[in-house]
């Protein structure tokens, strides 16, 4: 009955379609060397500035991507160019609070492979792969809170900034956000329009100052390089609970140094470092070492040239990673003892590293090395 | 068939209907072979007519297999244990040795899933239908996640019918072989729904034909129909399939998921080659003839799966008859050797186990299927010829 039933419902109803939609399941990512991947269209580019374009992003058959970010952290490109998989992080710069898809923010580096590819060949349509949002450059809000946060970007830096600004400021009604930005020139000056557009819809809890290394005449903002003495000078009087950095390398070496001489306690200061780890600058111990992954109990043999991360994956030890370059920190692990190289610069932050955390991806192991966990 | 114009005058899940129920009459009064249309006519039913593939439901197939114990353990096929063994020292992670961090855009022209011959651009403007180039990529990304559902659902299938084999199998050796088989065949399995889903995005239903095909070996009590139709069949032509797939693609993942999976398959229709020799030799006449005409049959339901009815669902439904799709899909270059791979392979294995008797090769001539007899069959051929092929 139930089969004549079927057939005659089937010469009268419309067939439901032949096809479905899927995305990743959940257990492709239980695969000891796989994370979870999503696959995302470009909706729309925008070019920011002539070297910076933001790339909004949606799902693989449109609509919002599940993709579920924190101002503040990136996204894990990866971009198989010349049958090389690169992997490249770059910054949500929309924020997660905000109506709208998510975007991030990439600037064309000279001698960059990826984000030459992303400016020269990625159109709105063109599908993207990526690994899940990661990083700690992000602050937990609280509606109730009543807080002055001074954000310091130098260039591109802006990108997390810019998210953490906006999640702060729909976040929590009485807080408020000072943002300095420091760029070479006016034309290179991101979200121009957009920091305008917080400014007066925030107003008057965001403030944004910024600075020109090569100010044009007539330009009323600051003039000179955003160091830490600029800085300091910017802010003046008005304290400040949390500060948060991120730009280029000598800027956030100088900006700190000025706010840890002038008593910020450490604990206050947040910083994001665009960093890649170049073994060039690192002297790569010529010799095996044991690691031992306590939580596992396998002690791994790491070859010369071989990264903690590599020697532990290839024996199976269940390793987080992201960037696999020094800058995203989900690679971070604790060592119990033993020496290690890491090639610099590179994501962690000074108490990072007197608390023994060390990027698994970018670090050598000089001497027989036991690893907390794992 | 009725006049065009009947059948044009009717809503379009009637006229679906009418010519799947066509569709089933003119594969029941094609086989001359009453007991093998007995065999298939339910299956037949299932498939073709109720559409239970497409139910959207869990499908029950109920078997009614002997699970063969042989409890005194000689060494009785040598030529299967080396077959065993070659297969435990190859065995592979797909997780592991397939770089699934690559990035796939099925609709970017510059390395496409499969070229976009695929479209069959000459047989739809004949039709009045005109793809713009991103129509035709579209296409080809639907195609290809059509292609590769169908692949995939097979290997569900070859996992059941492996499973089953092992059971049934009256050889020791064909047991440990057997179990190899089951894991190779989950693999496959894992690896081209990781394809579609992580990378396609895309997943079609099963194919009515490629259905009947497997339900009818789920359900059939005989172990060397299940050989037969898994091992020989459906195997086999999956292999000429990937091979050729292997060559069209410019995917990397793609390419080399194919090459794992080929060098799997060519150990598994060897299996079934080395086991219906063996059994065939001691068939009766009577015997032997059901399962050329079986055979015949499902040569046939092959053939037709590869026709892209959900294709024309989706893409062509209200624009054009699906007798002229028919057409232009068995007229289309890429299609036309496609068919033509996979049945190269099918045929000489055929001859060797001794199912291709002159009577049944002119059935087969008749639908254009016996022009690559006389190749290598299974026995002589390597996971290395069949991807240099």
């Amino acid at each position: 009955m139930a089969g004549i039933s079927a057939l005659l419902r089937g010469w009268f109803a419309e067939p439901p379609p032949t096809f479905e939609y899927r995305e990743e399941s959940a257990r492709w990512r239980q695969g000891r060397t796989q994370q979870a991947r999503h696959r995302l269209r470009v909706a729309e580019v925008i070019e920011e500035t002539p070297s910076t374009r933001s790339f909004v992003l949606e799902a693989a058959n449109g609509g919002p991507p599940a993709l579920p970010y924190r101002a503040g952290q990136h996204l894990t490109l990866l971009v198989t160019l010349d049958g090389a998989t690169r992997r490249r992080c770059y910054s949500f710069s929309t924020s997660p609070l905000a109506d709208g898809l998510p975007a991030i923010t990439v600037r064309r580096v000279a001698g960059g492979v990826v984000s030459r590819h992303l400016h020269d060949e990625v159109r709105a349509g063109d599908l993207l792969t990526s690994l899940e949002p990661t990083g700690d450059f992000t602050l937990e809000t609280d509606s109730t809170a009543a807080r002055h946060l001074v954000m310091i970007a130098g260039g591109v830096g802006i990108t997390p900034l810019v998210s953490l600004a906006e999640t702060v400021l729909r976040a929590e009604p009485a807080s408020r956000v000072t943002l300095l930005c420091g760029n070479r020139r006016e034309d290179e000056i991101i979200f121009r329009r957009r920091l305008e557009t917080m400014t007066r819809a925030f107003a008057p809890r965001l403030t944004v100052r910024h600075s020109l290394d090569a100010a044009p005449e007539g330009w009323a903002g600051l003039r000179g390089a955003l160091d830490g003495a600029q800085v300091l000078q910017a802010i003046g009087a008005d304290r400040a609970d949390a500060w948060f950095v991120c730009g280029p390398e000598p800027m956030m070496q100088s900006v700190c140094a000025s706010l840890a001489e002038s008593g910020v306690p450490r604990e206050r200061i947040r910083t994001e470092r665009f960093a890649y780890a170049s073994a060039a600058n690192t002297r790569i111990p010529d010799h095996e070492a044991n690691v031992l992954f306590v939580a596992s109990g396998r002690t791994v043999r790491a070859r010369p040239g071989q990264t903690l991360l590599t020697a532990g994956l290839a024996a199976g030890v269940e390793l987080p990673s992201s960037c696999t370059m020094g800058g995203c920190g989900a690679c971070k692990v604790r060592k119990a003892s033993g020496t290690v190289v890491t090639s610099e610069p590179n994501c962690l932050s000074d108490g990072e590293r007197e608390a023994g955390w060390v990027l698994a991806c970018c670090s050598y192991a000089d001497s027989d090395v036991v690893i907390e966990g794992f | 068939m009725l006049p065009d114009r009947a059948m044009q005058s009717m809503p379009s899940p009637a006229r679906r209907r009418v010519q799947d129920v066509f569709d089933a009459m003119k594969l029941a009064t094609r086989v001359e072979n009453k007991k093998v249309l007995v065999d298939l006519a339910p299956s037949v039913a299932r498939g073709l007519m109720l559409k239970e593939g497409k139910s959207g439901e869990p499908v029950g197939m109920k078997a009614s297999h002997d699970a063969w114990f042989d409890f005194r353990y000689q060494g009785d096929y040598p030529e299967m244990y080396e077959l065993y063994r070659r297969a435990v020292q190859n065995q592979w992670d797909g997780d592991r040795q397939l770089d699934w961090s690559t990035d796939v855009d099925p609709r970017n022209p510059g390395k496409p899933v499969f070229p976009i011959e695929l479209v069959p651009m000459e047989g739809l403007a004949a039709h009045g239908i005109r793809l713009n180039p991103e129509e035709q990529m579209r296409f080809v990304h639907d195609f290809s996640s059509w292609l590769l559902s169908q692949f995939m659902h097979g290997e569900q299938g070859a996992l059941f019918a492996s499973a089953q084999v092992t059971e049934s199998v009256h050889w020791v050796d064909g047991k440990f072989y057997g179990a190899t088989q089951v894991m190779d065949e989950a693999r496959h399995l894992e690896v081209f729904l990781r394809y579609l889903e992580s990378k396609l995005g895309k997943l079609y239903q099963v194919n009515d034909n490629l259905f009947t095909i497997m339900d009818a070996l789920m359900r059939d009590s005989r172990w060397d129909m299940k050989f037969l139709g898994m091992q020989i069949m459906i195997e086999g032509l999956a292999l000429g399939a990937f091979s050729m797939m292997h060559h069209a693609t410019r995917e990397p993942l793609l390419k080399e998921l194919l090459r794992y999976v080929i060098q799997d398959e060519a150990r598994h229709v060897h299996y079934g080659v080395l086991a219906l020799k063996r059994h065939f030799a001691e068939l009766s006449p009577t015997e032997l003839r059901e399962r050329e005409d079986w055979t015949f049959e499902v040569a046939c339901l092959m053939r037709n799966r590869f026709l892209a009815h959900e294709i024309y669902d989706e893409w062509f439904g209200g624009r054009l008859r699906r007798s002229d799709w028919d057409r232009i899909m068995s007229e289309s270059p890429f299609m036309l050797e496609f068919r033509q791979t996979m049945f190269k392979r099918l045929v000489p294995n055929l001859e060797y186990i001794g199912i291709f008797s002159p009577r049944i090769r002119e059935h087969y001539d008749k639908v254009g299927l016996t022009k690559y007899a006389g190749g290598r069959n299974a026995s002589e051929l390597t996971a290395e010829d069949l991807l240099a092929a």
